[in-house]
Order: C-alpha cells, then structure tokens, then sequence
C-alpha cells in the first residue's frame, strides 16, 4: 500500500517536469528595443507610434526592422502593433523611447502610464525627444552601428560623460514629475549637418509632463553644471584672443538657501575639477599665479554662462528645471508652497559661484 | 530538560530567530508607501516609534508568560481570564491565525503571480505554497524552527539590498525632518504597526522553549530592535530615493526600488531579490500557521499537531483563494490588521494586569 | 657583527645600491629642463661638474661618520654639534625626509594621473603608495635594503631606454661645446643638484652597515659616480634631440624623449619607461621615509621602527595631498630642494669642521 503511495506520489511530482510545455521561448519572443510616438500625419487627434526590434533570424533579409500604427494610446497601440506580426512582443527590455517633439509639447505622462503599470517595464528605460519625427528617427541607419536605439543609448552615455546631456530614465522622470520642486528634463536630438547624422547635445526642459523649451551648446552644459552632474568632456573659452580649453574631471555642487526680508535668497556653490587641455594665448603656464589668475578668468565665464542659462530659467521660462525647490523645501518649509514654487522660483534671487580647479598642465609647461 | 514538552523543543537562539523571520515578511514590501502617506518624508521616524513600541510590548508579553514556564497557552490564559473567557480567546486565535496564513500565503502567489509567473494560475501557485507549508510544520515545532535558522542567512543579502539604490538616492528627499508634525508621525507608527504584525505568537510559543534560564527577554528585544533598524533603513533608504510625493505611486516600493537602477552582472535585480523574499515569506506562513495548530493541540490535548496541520490545510488554502484581485486582497489584509490589534496590543496588555490582580489575590490569600 | 644594532642590518653592498635607487628619482623627468633653462647645450657639462662636486661630499661625509662606527645619527651629531643641537637637527632632518617622501609620492602620482590612470583621483592614487611604502618599510632596514637589491637590475633597461633616441637625435644641438660660458655653466649645477638629493640619507644608514671593514667610502663614490654618468649621458641625450630651445617647451622631457620614436615590438615606450621609473620611486620614497623613521627611532629610543613606520603615514599622505595642482606641485618640490642644500651641503662639512675640532680637543686629552 504505502508503495503505491509512493509510486503516485513520484508520478504526480515527475507531471510538474511538463510544466514548461506552453513557455515562450527567449527567441520566440519579439523584444522591442526602440519605441518612437509621433503625431499622426494624416490624425491630428491620433498618436503615430513605431516600434524597432532586431529580426533574430538568421535568414531574415535585413537585420533589423521597424512597425508602425495609428493609435489613440499606448496600450492600443499594442494591440495594433500585435496583430501586424507573427510573435508575441515583449516591452519588457525597451532601451530608448523617443517622442517627437510635438508629441513631448502635448504632454507625455499619457504613455507613461502603460510603462509605469507594468511590473516588468523597466526603469532604467532611457528617454528622449527627437526635434523630428520620432519614426524617421528610429528607421535611420547609422552607418556605424546596427540598431538605431543602441546607437542613442551608447549616445546618450557619452554626452551624458560629457557633461552635455541629463540620462533621463522611466523612473528619473517619474520622480521629477511627481517631487515638488523639481520640472522634469531629458536629452534632446538634433540633427546634425544632414540628415543621417544625429547630434544629441542638447536639453529638453519640461513643465509637468509638457516640453516648453530646449537648451542648446553652452546653455545644456551650464545646465548639467548646474545640477551637479559634472564629469567630464571638453570645455573650451574664448579668453584673451585666443581658445583655452579645459577637461572636465568631475566636481559637485552645493546649495544653500536663505530667507532675507521675506524674499528668498539661494546660494549655490559649483565645484569644477579639470585639466588644462588648451591655451592658445600663452604656452607657459607652469606657475602657481598663472594658474591662480586663468581659474579666476574662466570662473566668471563659467559665472556668465550659468547665469545666462538661469535667467532663461527664472524669467522667460518660469520653471525650474534645477531643483533648487526641493532644498527649499527641507530648508523652509513654511515658505515652500509646492503648487506654486515655480513663480517661487522666478522670483528668487540666485547667487551662483563657481569654482575651478586646475588639476594638471599636461606634459608642457 | 529536553523532550519534557509533547511537542518538541525550541533553544532560546532559535526563538530569537523565529522572531526575526517572522517580523520580516509581506510588510516589507509596501512599508514605506503605506507609511509614507500618513507621514510623508518622516515615515522612517515612525516606523522607529513603532519599533520602540513593540518592544515594549513585547517586554510585557515575555514578562508575563515567563510567570508560568510550566503553563501552554491555553492554560495560562484560562488561569488568568478565566476558563471560559480563556477557550474563547484560544479558539479565536486559531481563526485568526489561520486567517493571516491565508493572507500572506495569497499576498506571497500575488506577487509571484504579478512578476514571475503571470501565466499560472493562483490556485495552482496557492496549492503549491500551502503544502510546502504544511511540509515543513508537520513534524513540529523542533523542525519549523532549524528551517529558520538555515533560512535565516537568507536576510543578509536581503539586508544589503537595501542599499543598492543608495547612489540614485539624495537625502534632500528626507528633509525637513520631523516637518510631517509629530501628530502626522504618531499616526503614522498605526499602518507600520501591522507591518511589524507577529509579535503576539512569543505567546504561544514561548512555552515550547528548553532553555528558559537564557536571557529570554533581552533576546526578544534584541531580535525586535534588529528588525526595527531593518524597516527604518529600508524606509529611509526608500524614501531618500523616491520622496514623500512619488513613491505614492509605487505599489511595491521595495522592489520597484531595484529595478530602477543598472546592477552590474545581475540584469534583473528585481527577480534576484525574489527569490530571498520567498523564503522568508514562506517562514513567516509556517510560523503562523504552527501557532494555530499549536493552539487548537492545546484546546483538544491532542498528542501532535500534525493532526491539526492536516486539517487546516484545505480551510487555509480555500480562505486564501477568497479574494477576486489585487485591491480586496489588500483589504482583507486590513481588515485581518484590525484583529491584529487585539491580539497585539490588547492581549498582552489584558493579561499583565490580569496577572497583577491575581497575583495579589494569591498574595492576599495567602496572608488570610 | 649582525643583529648588533636595535633594528636590521645592511651589507655595505646593500648601502651602495640605496645611494644608487635614492639619487635616481623624481628628478630624472625634468632634469633635463630645468638645467638647461640656465646653462642652454652645456646642461650636461653642468650636470657632470655637479657629479663631481657631490662625490666629493660624499668623501666628506663617509670620512667623518667612518670616525663613529658605534653612533648613530643622533648620537654623533650629539656629540659633534653638542646635545641641543644634534637633537634639533635630528627633528629637523626627520621633518624633512617626510616633507620630501611626500613631495616625491605627489610626483609619482601625479605623473600616474598624467600618463596612467588620468580618472583616478589623486588621493586614492597617493592611498595605494603610502600603503605600498609602509607594507615596505614596516619590517625595518634589511627589508627595505632587500627590495631595493631586487629592483637596482629594473635601473639597467632604465639606462637603456636613454639610448632610444639616439637614432633621431643630432650632436649638433650640443655645440658649440661651452658656449653658453663658464658661469652659466656653474650656476646650472644648482638646478642639477636637487635632482641629486638624497645621497645624505648616507648620514641616517651607515650606522646600520654591518661589514664596516669594506671599502665603503670607495662604494659611495662609485655609486654616485654611476649616477653622473647616468645622468650626464641622459641630459646629453635629451638635448642632442631636443636642443635648447624646444626642451623649454616640455614638461617632461625623459618621457616625452621616448615618445619621438618609433619603437619596434614597444608600441609605447614611454609607458614602457614609467613601469621602470614606478618602482625606481617607489624605492626612493621607501628609503626616504626609513630615514625619517630611523631618525625618530634614534630620538626615542624604541625598540623598532615599525610605530614610527604607521605613525608617520597619515601624515604623509594628507602633506602629499596638499598641492592643489602642477604647478603647486613644482613650487612645494623647489621649496623642499633647498632644505636640502642645509642637509646635503652644510651638514656634512660643519660635521666634517666639528669633527676636526673636537677630535683635536680629543688629542689633547689623551696627551694631557
């Protein structure tokens, strides 16, 4: 008796060995790495979204492939985008997203909910808004890599090493949207000389969920210095008739605030750290004035820039993309009012400081 | 001293630990979220009230019960509360054991459900849960805890989680602290309260322990301290990365929280975590679900408790299967809380001074 | 005569190869500058007088300590320059040796920033070698002087590499031999001398020389005449290829050197040399700070040095953290060379005046 038992028992746990018998396999899978949302051409009121995704193949004739549909949101646009090919799709290891930049002006926390709801979307997924269409953005061929999205993640990376460009992911732009006192920004792309070059080197700022402007050359940089991301990339000057470029090599920020007679005093200290990698007006620099002396010029040119990209900020823009409201917030927080900080903000009187640091001359003196 | 219990012994240590797994469990998992919404970016501060608390409570619990080494439980509440008053409390402490396993069990297949098998079904997912339960409590007390103390190193690597979004966070997240106002904090030590949930079953197993001339008390609180400084870093932790306002929209911040940033070699770091957190949920059900039989032995003196771990079994997996989706099983663990609260706050309490007055009937009799 | 002396020995072999790797350090890199900054083509004449000059010196200071085999450096200034003042110059030396082993880790590391690892920051590559040099000098003397036997053969491809650019380089840049004239000539010997720096670490070792009955006086000599020459054919190297007026414009000319040319099988030989020039600092700084060290050990009278060894390395590396950039860099080096004119030039000859007097008073004493 007990050994029909056991036999049963052994029968019944060798049946869960079956239990894969409907998996999906890795390759089975159509796993999408770029997700592009336009404005549809022909539908004003109708998103246009794109999907690109490696074709795994091996006798596919292209590599790599792009789908495209005509959808009020996201979660149809699945549904569509399903019905057009022969896998089930997984969202689940989307690199990039990018949204045009009519769609980002309209707001985009309507797609992000699909995104957000789903437990396996993840949130390291990279965002961007393309100055263009998204879709042609996602169907061009870069000549130096096979996937158009991994071409702007690895782009994304490196501007972001360079001190250009924030890396805004699902869950950075989730937090910046629903803190108080901090607006949202992401990376956003250009195109270069042509069309079949990209240039991600500037900054899309957000109100809410909506874009309302972008920062370009100096002032995407002195953005990134403002918010404390400093690392490295190149930063050239033009000082005394000639260029002088420096390394950055990392450095931080510090804020403090202060309330003065009801008006709201921020004091912001930058620390730059760098190597001198130009100076064309003078060759010899190897003493400890010269030095002293180029550091107190290029602290008010930085001065200038940082200054010229708040003013942007404080008084055309009124929208603080910086995040100085959530030191605000910890510091006072019977002034802080969170609904209306950013007029707070334009309001506030900011007193930027940088300071440079020269590191190293390099191998002349 | 051992083998003087029907049951099977407990040491001291191992008391210990089954506190520790039993008070690490299904709260973990959206303890900032639920705190935070009472007390914003000062929840850390409450979940620390409450862990204070507790282990005052638990003083009292241990200081009582250790009154009567000789008594289980249902004798030392019969004797304090009187008989009939003592069955009814027991009886109804089985319920509500049974009651939290099947809340957990079903919290626990809700969660493998929603991140790693969304095709299986959860009455499969329950089935499998409640007999891996009823396996390891079926020899006893002596068994269920040397489970624990294997799976009690599980909690080291779920410890150094916590500070994997450490680089993400920014502390300007948790200030200004103590600006939530302290009443918003004291309300906020009621959702981390159910969080902390379990600290009631030292009644029922205390009398289990061999070596009752260990410091019982100190490692009780010791074990409640070790778990308060858990949930407060992980709260801290949490909301530092998240901020009083985001992490509102999070269901399960305790995992959202890992897969919001690139880990390298692990991919999906979110999954890893998983695999700790099963475990230590699997523990807590086999904690809960022993004290009730445990209890429902003592109501029928019955010579073992797998008798009764059989019996439960379908009641506690068909009770788990009860609710329809995510939303009413978080209400039926609310409303499972509640009663928590008498088994938590007010038994211990009731029992102290109901020792206190007996105490000195017997004094004064004595003296007569 | 070993284990006579509280702490290591050294063979006088040992003794010769420490003067060896010291003189060879830091200054190598810019020595080629820095001379013919002053002295134009005829750096290298200025280079091989200075040569000359210091193994006079060095006879001076091997013949006065030679007359004290049982002293140490405490002991015999003590008694040459009187208590007060030997001990004053005693902490005066100790303060020095760790000024220069900070310097000269700051140069090491700041060359690794330039070269090697340009993302590191600085103070962990300065952590790394304070630790090296303290794991170095921790068991005392004799393993220092070991380690310093084993990396002298790394100065031989060291000497080779100067013959890399020959090939590109041209004599003409060094003519008109003595153009620049005799006093530019004698004034360039001053840059040259700093780079020399170290040879009165003499004055701390020879009182751990074991084998005193060798011709120590004559192992010095040779020693620092290897480095003249050494040095002499890397100036006139440098500048046959650079001539006087381009090696204003490079801030380190030794590696830069090797950058010119096309090495086969050597893609980078510059990177190549640093490997070499690493551990040829590494020594010198190691042997510096034993100086230091020893000299504290000698003031206190301890049993080891060892305590002096880990007292000394935090402050070590917070003074090698002090400069802020390059420039500071050269200015706190340029600083420190010229203590070094009191301990490398004064010292010896008041010892050498001191010594003739008060032997001579000891004369008249054994007369009397």
């Amino acid at each position: 008796m007990k050994k029909i038992v056991k036999v049963f028992v052994l029968l019944i746990l060798i049946s869960s060995l079956a239990g894969c018998w409907d998996a999906t396999d890795l390759e089975e899978l159509l796993i999408v790495y770029g997700l592009g949302i336009d404005i549809s051409n022909d539908n004003p009121d109708q998103y246009f979204f794109t999907i690109g995704f490696p074709t795994i193949i091996p006798e596919a004739p292209e590599k790599k492939h792009e789908f495209s549909t005509e959808a009020p949101s996201l979660g149809r646009a699945k549904n569509n985008l399903q019905q057009k090919v022969y896998r089930q799709i997984s969202y689940d290891n989307i690199r990039v997203i990018i949204f045009s930049e009519e769609v980002a002006k309209q707001g985009i926390m309507v797609h992000i909910d699909s995104m957000l709801r789903e437990p396996l979307f993840r949130g390291t997924t990279r965002f961007a808004v393309a100055i263009d269409r998204a879709v042609d953005m996602l169907t061009m061929e870069p000549p130096v890599s096979l996937f158009i999205s991994t071409f702007l993640f690895d782009s994304i990376e490196q501007n972001y090493e360079a001190t250009l460009v924030p890396i805004t992911t699902l869950r950075n732009f989730s937090h910046e949207y629903y803190a108080d006192g901090i607006e949202p920004a992401m990376p956003f792309i250009c195109y270069g000389a042509d069309k079949t070059e990209l240039n991600v080197g500037c900054v899309a700022l957000f109100q809410g969920d909506k874009m309302i402007e972008y920062f370009s050359g100096d002032n995407s940089r002195a953005f990134m210095l403002l918010r404390g991301e400093i690392h490295g990339g190149i930063y050239t000057f033009e000082l005394m008739d000639g260029f002088v470029s420096i390394n950055l090599k990392g450095g931080s920020g510090k804020i403090k605030t202060e309330l003065i007679n009801g008006e709201l005093h921020i004091y912001h200290d930058i620390f730059i750290n760098c190597v001198l990698s130009e100076h064309t007006p003078k060759h010899e620099m190897l003493s400890a004035n010269s030095i002293k002396a180029l550091e107190t010029q290029l602290e008010e040119k930085i001065k200038k820039s940082l200054r010229n990209a708040l003013d942007i900020l404080q008084n055309e823009l009124k929208n603080d993309n910086i995040g100085y409201g959530k030191y605000v917030k910890a510091n006072h927080p019977e002034y802080f009012d969170g609904e209306s900080w950013n007029d707070q903000f334009a309001k506030a009187i900011i007193h930027v400081n940088p300071t440079v640091r020269i590191r190293a001359l390099g191998v002349t003196p | 001293m051992y083998q003087k219990y029907r049951n099977g012994e407990i040491s001291a240590i191992q008391l210990h630990i089954l506190i520790i797994s039993f008070l690490i469990c299904a709260g973990v998992l959206d303890l900032s979220r639920l705190v935070g919404a009472v007390s914003q970016q000062d929840a850390w501060i409450s979940v620390f009230i409450n862990g204070l608390f507790i282990s005052f409570i638990m003083i009292i619990i241990v200081y009582t019960i250790s009154r009567f080494p000789q008594y289980n439980f249902l004798q030392y509440i019969s004797y304090l509360l009187g008989k009939p008053l003592g069955y009814l409390v027991a009886i109804s402490y089985c319920f509500y054991a049974a009651l939290v396993t099947a809340t957990i069990i079903r919290l626990l297949s809700e969660m493998i459900y929603t991140w790693l098998l969304p095709n299986t079904s959860i009455y499969i997912l329950n089935f499998i849960i409640v007999i891996t339960a009823l396996y390891m409590i079926r020899n006893g007390l002596t068994v269920l805890a040397r489970f624990n103390e294997v799976i009690v190193f599980m909690l080291i690597p779920f410890f150094v989680l916590i500070f994997v979004g450490l680089p993400e966070a920014s502390l300007i997240n948790l200030r200004p602290i103590g600006g939530a106002g302290i009443v918003n904090i004291l309300k906020g030590v009621v959702p981390s309260f159910f969080a902390f949930g379990g600290s009631e079953i030292v009644l029922v197993y205390y009398p289990y322990i061999s070596d009752k001339q260990k410091p019982i008390m100190k490692y009780s609180v010791i074990s409640i301290m070790l778990v308060t400084a858990f949930y407060t870093a992980l709260v801290i932790s949490q909301m530092a990365f998240y901020g009083p306002q985001e992490i509102q929209q999070v269901l399960y911040p305790s995992i959202s929280y890992l897969s919001a940033s690139i880990f390298p070699v692990i991919e999906r770091l979110e999954l890893f975590f998983t695999i700790f957190w099963i475990f230590t949920v699997l523990a807590t059900i086999g904690i809960q679900y022993l004290a009730s039989c445990i209890v429902l032995q003592n109501i029928f003196v019955a010579k073992k408790t797998s008798f009764f771990a059989y019996i439960l079994a379908p009641v506690i997996y068909l009770l788990s299967l009860y609710p329809q989706n995510t939303a009413e099983v978080v209400d039926f663990g609310d409303t499972i809380g509640k009663i928590y609260t008498f088994y938590g706050l007010a038994l211990p309490l009731l029992l102290l001074i109901m020792y206190f007055i007996k105490e000195k009937k017997s004094i004064d009799k004595k003296n007569s | 005569m070993y284990q006579k002396y509280k702490n290591g020995e050294i063979s006088a072999v040992q003794s010769f190869i420490i003067i060896l790797s010291m003189s060879i350090g830091a200054g190598v890199l810019g020595l080629a500058r820095v001379v013919s900054e002053v002295s134009q083509q005829d750096a290298w004449i200025s280079v091989f007088i200075n040569g000359l000059f210091i193994s006079f010196i060095m006879i001076v200071i091997v013949y006065t300590i030679s007359r004290f085999p049982q002293y140490n450096f405490l002991q015999y200034t003590s008694y040459l320059l009187s208590k007060p003042l030997g001990y004053l110059v005693s902490i005066a030396y100790s303060v020095y040796a760790v000024l220069v082993a900070a310097v000269v880790i700051r140069f090491l590391s700041e060359m690794v920033y330039t070269w090697l690892l340009p993302n590191t920051p600085i103070y962990i590559a300065n952590f790394i070698i304070v630790i090296t040099v303290v794991y170095m000098n921790k068991s005392g003397i004799t393993a220092l002087a070991r380690f310093a036997e084993a990396l002298a053969f790394l100065l031989v491809p060291f000497a080779l590499l100067i013959f890399v650019g020959l090939p590109e380089a041209s004599f003409i840049n060094l003519r008109p031999i003595g153009g620049s004239g005799l006093v530019p000539i004698l004034k360039g010997t001053i840059p040259s001398f700093f780079s020399f720096a170290g040879y009165e670490a003499l004055l701390v070792y020879y009182p751990y020389v074991s084998d005193k009955q060798r011709p120590i006086m004559k192992y010095s000599v040779s020693a620092l005449l290897m480095i003249t020459i050494f040095y002499t054919a890397a100036v006139a190297a440098q500048i046959a290829l650079y001539g006087p007026q381009e090696i204003q414009q490079v801030l380190y000319p030794s590696i830069n050197y090797l950058t010119a040319v096309d090495f086969p099988i050597i893609e980078r030989t510059e990177i190549f040399f640093t490997i070499f020039w690493t551990f040829t600092v590494l020594v010198t700084v190691g042997i510096q700070y034993m100086a230091g060290c020893i000299v504290l050990q000698n003031i206190f009278v301890t049993r080891k040095t060892s305590f002096f060894v880990y007292l000394l390395s935090p402050v070590v590396y917070l003074l090698s953290l002090y400069p802020q950039n390059t420039a500071e860099v050269v200015d706190y080096g340029d600083k420190v060379g010229k203590l070094n004119i009191f301990f490398g030039l004064l010292l010896p000859f008041i010892l050498f005046i001191m010594y003739f007097i008060k032997g001579r008073k000891n004369h008249y004493e054994e007369n009397s």
